[in-house]
């Protein structure tokens, strides 16, 4: 590493990211370092996100939440704001590597790195929400659901700094979930890993369905088409069982080295299961 | 002071970070070296071409070209060379070392290195060898075979009412010391060679380096320092990487050092070998064994190395701690082209402990005995003979572990209540819950006439001050050894334990008390040990009493002073001083020989296999996700027989993290070969260990059935706690869900596909 730069200043930041050569961004640093340690190399400039305000807090405007792209796991498991707002998110960082990690790996760096098997985008796309990425050029936003353009190919431009990401809401009554499935209890990257986001109207139908699954496809998969299949459905066993067979269905796995594609669209098919069999206790 | 916990003597230097492991000794001019490799599985090397934009004058670059003496490694067997030659037998195999000023421009200058190579047909995996030796294919090539048994299996299995048959695997398995191989290379003034490293068995690298190089063991030493865990995999590995580092500090003529990283380490060193275990069984209505007939494949990988003695273990506990009236084994280690696999806790046991184990499951069902009954009626007993037909005539602790087992585990009653056929009423919505038994047993020491064959020699020095020094080839590798050896030491000479050390081990200064291996250090090496206390003790007494004019017996040592009854009579110290006049210290030896009574023929492989056995139960408790057949462990049991406990809570240790470390091996641990022979899983991202959070409760249980030729009756321990948990853990899941994964590791995919197969197949 030949230069190391921690601007204080956003806008100092998003100079240096519009050379022509930009530095490497560096958040927590928990994907890059061992990034560097497999390959052998090390980037010859490094730019440090560690001082900028404008990426850290979490706040709450209206049914807004805003996030910080250097939060970490640690500030996301515990703050009461996001426990409220997009509980799944808490619980995803809550499991991801173990304390060390969590404390250092931020919200930005998971997205950003582009992970397929990454925790915290499927809480994210189950909440619709919006990243915004600043450039020299301006500010924009993103909804994450379009971030993914491919395997680790990310609707961001070179020069572009995620800043923050902006989440509606859990509107009060709704259920939201997260669950992992990783190859140990700790320290596991996730062999299926998914978020749901269902409501119920007053009917006992649902009025609402966001899914999404993440290892399970080259890039996070929001499970769409099941979402608009489950809306006006009332969530009985039977449409529970129909719902796990159209998400087994609809997801993309592959056997690699962590787990095997058939095991994978089968344990997608029994979380959906349990999330509509839970949802089903709603209304009780 | 025996049975006592005394602190690891190492303790406050581990916990302070004061202790120095072999990367943290600085030496002046010391350059690092790496390891350049080929990149093919198998094929003739056609050229080694130093490229790249590399001032090679000014590094170090060896060949086996270079090697003025022995190319190949002096181990059980001598096929592997230190660096390949003509043909290259894994992917990954040393074909040259560089070294370098810095551990970057080693590795740099090895990546600059091309490797023509012409490639030949590889054989990767445990599968092929396994469908090669069923069909009978004259390709694979055998690196060490070994038959036994005694009775016509075929006229038995005929005649028995119930034959069962079933065929089991495992895979590789990565020893996971905390500290990676490292080895070190320091010329001498006199012309000499050290090599010191992280280490099991000085005397394994001491010859093996001194003939590569050419020289006598006059001019080349090995010193063991302190190590971050072993498990056999520092047992034989050494022994390549002192040769590397001993060849380029030659030519250098300055200490040269190699430390392999992480994923190096897991790609090249040696495994557990993968094992295939076909088993057919016979057995009269009631349950009563009749034959036993085995037929087990190890992969060996590139090269023999240490599988011979591997492959003879893992055979001969291949029966189990069962009476066989008629057995029959047959057991072969294959080649293929990938890293050599070698010595791990267990050595070959946990193969085939997890295949008779899960076997005997399966024969007791189809007996319709309950499994620990079934095993409690066919248990081998005193005077029963064994499948080498040594006949058991002490120590024989089956009885006691499997009847303490039932009454702290309660297993009888979980069995009946859980498990897919359980009387407890299944909530579908809970998680499917089962219980699992294994009983197994470990022979101490090395295997027939290993022991008499090493003779290990072991010395006690009493010095001038008081100070009680042991002196022993054995390594404290993070087991205690350093700590126990005193504790025998110290009680057989009545001194507290601070007063008696072991002494740094370096083959120039310590005797050859054999290699750190084979659960052997406090039962054969401790043994001895206490021997020379003893002669030490008598000697002391003897010169007092002279002085004193009193009669020996009279005299006793106490918590370092000399009695005459309860008189006290003075310090050991002052009385030493007394005894050794003006000499500085007084050394007690003594050699190590085999019971007249033990009797083997390697070749037919009969006779008195061990000296004696240890004998454990371990009960695994399951919950398995219906969901997700994730299988959560929330206590394994362990009741083991030791012989006689030396020091409780190491002791304990070494049962819980053999434990911890089976629980891996049966649920996550799983290397894996890629199609081109490369090793998999290089790193601990990949390579699953279980962490703390997977850890389940583990409840150890200890009984002593004293062997009389052990230190206060102590009986092999290291290695036993490894052969329990992978079976009890199969038994526990078969017995939640019904069915049987036969392939370890039992991963959630593998669990939920033999799921899916019943389901499948009910429904057909
Ligand atoms: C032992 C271990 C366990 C782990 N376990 C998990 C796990 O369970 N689940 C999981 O999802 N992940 C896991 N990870 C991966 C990693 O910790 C997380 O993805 C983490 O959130 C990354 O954040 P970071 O701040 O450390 O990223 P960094 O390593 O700093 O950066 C990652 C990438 O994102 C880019 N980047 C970072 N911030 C920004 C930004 N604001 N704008 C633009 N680009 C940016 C960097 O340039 C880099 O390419 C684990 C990693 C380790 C080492």
């Amino acid at each position: 590493m030949k230069t190391f730069t921690a601007p204080e200043r956003l806008d100092e930041a998003l100079t240096l990211l519009g050379e022509a050569s930009p530095p490497t961004v560096l958040a927590g640093g928990t994907d890059l370092w061992p990034q560097w340690t497999a390959t052998k190399t090390k980037p010859t400039h490094v730019l440090s996100l560690h001082r900028l305000e404008e990426l850290r807090g979490i706040t709450r405007a209206g049914d807004i939440l805003r996030l910080g792209a250097c939060v970490t796991h640690s500030e996301l498991t515990r703050s009461p704001l996001v426990q409220a707002a997009c509980p799944a998110l808490a619980a995803a960082a809550a499991t991801v590597g173990a304390t060390q990690i969590q404390n250092r790996g931020t919200l930005g760096g998971n997205l950003a790195n582009g992970s397929p098997a990454a925790d915290l985008p499927p809480p994210l796309f189950t909440a619709n929400a919006e990243v915004e990425l600043h450039s020299r050029r301006g500010a924009r936003r993103v909804p994450i659901t379009r971030l993914y353009r491919g395997y680790r190919d990310l609707e961001r431009e070179r020069d572009e700094l995620l800043v923050a990401v902006h989440i509606p809401a859990l509107p009060s009554g709704a259920l939201e979930r997260f669950w992992k499935v990783g190859t140990r209890r700790a320290q596991a990257i996730s062999k299926v890993v998914g978020a749901c986001r269902l409501a119920l109207d007053e009917k006992g139908t649902i009025s609402h369905a966001a899914l999404a699954f993440g290892s399970v496809g080259p890039v996070t998969m929001a499970l769409d088409e099941l979402a608009s299949w489950l809306v006006g459905k009332e969530p009985t066993p039977e449409v529970g069982e129909k719902a796990a067979q159209l998400a087994s269905d609809a997801v993309q796995p592959m056997d690699d080295i962590r787990s095997t594609a058939d095991y994978r669209r089968h344990v997608v098919g029994r979380i959906v299961k349990a999330w509509i069999v839970e949802l089903a206790t709603l209304n009780r | 002071m025996i049975g006592d916990n005394k602190r690891r003597k190492d303790a406050h230097d581990k916990m302070d970070g004061s202790l120095r492991y072999t990367a943290d000794v600085d030496y002046p001019g010391l350059w690092h070296a790496a390891t350049v490799r080929a990149p093919l599985a198998h094929g003739r090397l056609r050229g080694i071409r130093q490229g790249g934009n590399i001032d090679w004058s000014k590094l170090i670059f060896a060949t086996a070209a270079d090697i003025p003496g022995t190319k190949n490694v002096r181990m059980i067997a001598q096929d592997m060379p230190f660096l390949a030659d003509d043909l290259v037998r894994y992917k990954g195999e040393p074909v040259a070392v560089v070294a370098a000023p810095t551990r970057a421009e080693a590795q740099m200058a090895c990546r600059a290195v091309e490797v023509e190579m012409e490639p030949l047909e590889a054989i990767l995996t445990l599968d092929e060898i396994v469908a090669k030796h069923q069909r009978g294919d004259p390709d694979l090539e055998v690196l060490s075979q070994w038959s036994f048994g005694h009775g016509d299996v075929e006229a038995a299995l005929e005649s028995a009412d119930i034959v069962v048959e079933g065929a089991y695997t495992t895979p590789h398995q990565e020893q996971a010391y905390l500290e990676t191989n490292a080895m070190t290379a320091i010329p001498e003034d006199d012309g000499g060679v050290c090599v010191e490293g992280s280490l099991q068995c000085p005397y394994y690298v001491a010859p093996a380096v001194a003939a590569m190089l050419d020289v006598g063991l006059d001019k080349l030493h090995v010193r063991a320092l302190p190590m971050g865990g072993a498990f056999g995999g520092k047992e034989d590995f050494p022994s390549v990487l002192g040769g590397h580092v001993a060849l380029l500090a030659q030519k250098a003529g300055r200490p040269v050092r190699i430390v392999l990283d992480r994923s190096e380490d897991i790609a090249y060193s040696t495994k557990r070998h993968p094992a295939w275990m076909h088993i057919r069984t016979g057995a009269a209505k009631d349950g009563t064994l009749i034959a036993a007939d085995i037929d087990i494949v190890f992969d060996g990988g590139a090269y023999a190395t240490m599988s011979p003695v591997v492959l003879s273990r893992g055979a001969i506990h291949a029966p189990g701690p069962y009476r066989w009236p008629v057995v029959q084994v047959r057991a072969v280690a294959y080649r293929t082209h990938t890293p050599p696999n070698g010595a791990f806790r267990g050595f070959g046991v946990p193969q085939t402990a997890y295949a008779i184990e899960s076997h005997m499951d399966r024969l007791a069902q189809v007996c319709e005995v309950e499994p620990h009954t079934f095993r409690l009626n066919n248990r081998l007993r005193i005077g029963d003979r064994t499948g080498t037909s040594q006949v058991l005539k002490d120590s024989v602790a089956s009885e006691e572990v499997l009847k303490h087992t039932m009454e702290v585990t309660d297993f009888a009653r979980k069995w009946r209540k859980w498990g897919i056929k359980g009387t407890d009423k299944h909530d579908l919505g809970a998680p499917a819950r089962g219980v699992g038994l294994s009983f197994f047993w470990h022979g101490a020491g090395f295997t027939g006439a290993g022991e008499a064959r090493i003779a290990a020699r072991v010395a006690l020095d009493l010095v001038q001050g008081g100070r009680v020094r042991i002196r022993v080839s054995s390594t404290e590798m993070g087991q205690g050894a350093h700590t126990v050896l005193p504790q025998i030491v110290a009680n057989a000479l009545g001194v507290p334990h601070s007063q008696v050390s072991v002494d740094p081990v370096d083959t120039r200064f310590v005797p050859d008390s054999g290699p750190t291996v084979a659960s052997r250090t406090t039962m054969i090496v401790g043994g001895e040990l206490e021997g020379c206390a003893l002669d030490a003790r008598a000697w002391l007494l003897q010169s007092t009493a002279d002085k004193l004019q009193r009669a020996p017996e009279t005299l006793s040592v106490v918590e370092g002073r000399l009695r005459g009854g309860k008189e006290d009579l003075g310090s050991f110290a002052t009385h030493l001083q007394a005894a050794l006049g003006d000499n500085e210290l007084k050394t007690f030896e003594r050699q190590h020989a085999l019971a007249p009574h033990l009797q083997w023929d390697e070749a037919s492989h009969t006779g008195d296999a061990y000296a004696t056995y240890t004998w454990g139960c371990c009960v695994a408790e399951v919950l398995i996700h219906r969901d997700t057949y994730e299988v959560e462990v929330p206590r394994l049991t362990m009741v083991v027989d030791v012989g006689r406990i030396i020091n409780p809570k190491l002791a304990k240790g070494q049962v819980e993290g053999g434990t911890l470390q089976a629980l891996g091996y049966a649920l996550c641990e799983e290397v894996g070969v890629g199609e081109d022979g490369a090793l998999l899983r290089d790193s601990f991202q990949t390579y699953i260990l279980p962490t703390t959070l997977d850890a389940p409760e583990i409840e150890v249980h200890m009984l002593e059935k004293p062997y009389t030729r052990g230190p206060g009756g102590a009986k092999g321990l290291g290695e036993m706690p490894m052969n329990g948990a992978a079976p009890a853990l199969a038994n526990a899941v078969e017995h939640a869900l019904g069915v049987r994964v036969t392939d370890l590791p039992l991963s959630p995919e593998k669990i939920f596909a033999a799921c899916s197969a019943a389901r499948a197949g009910r429904s057909s």
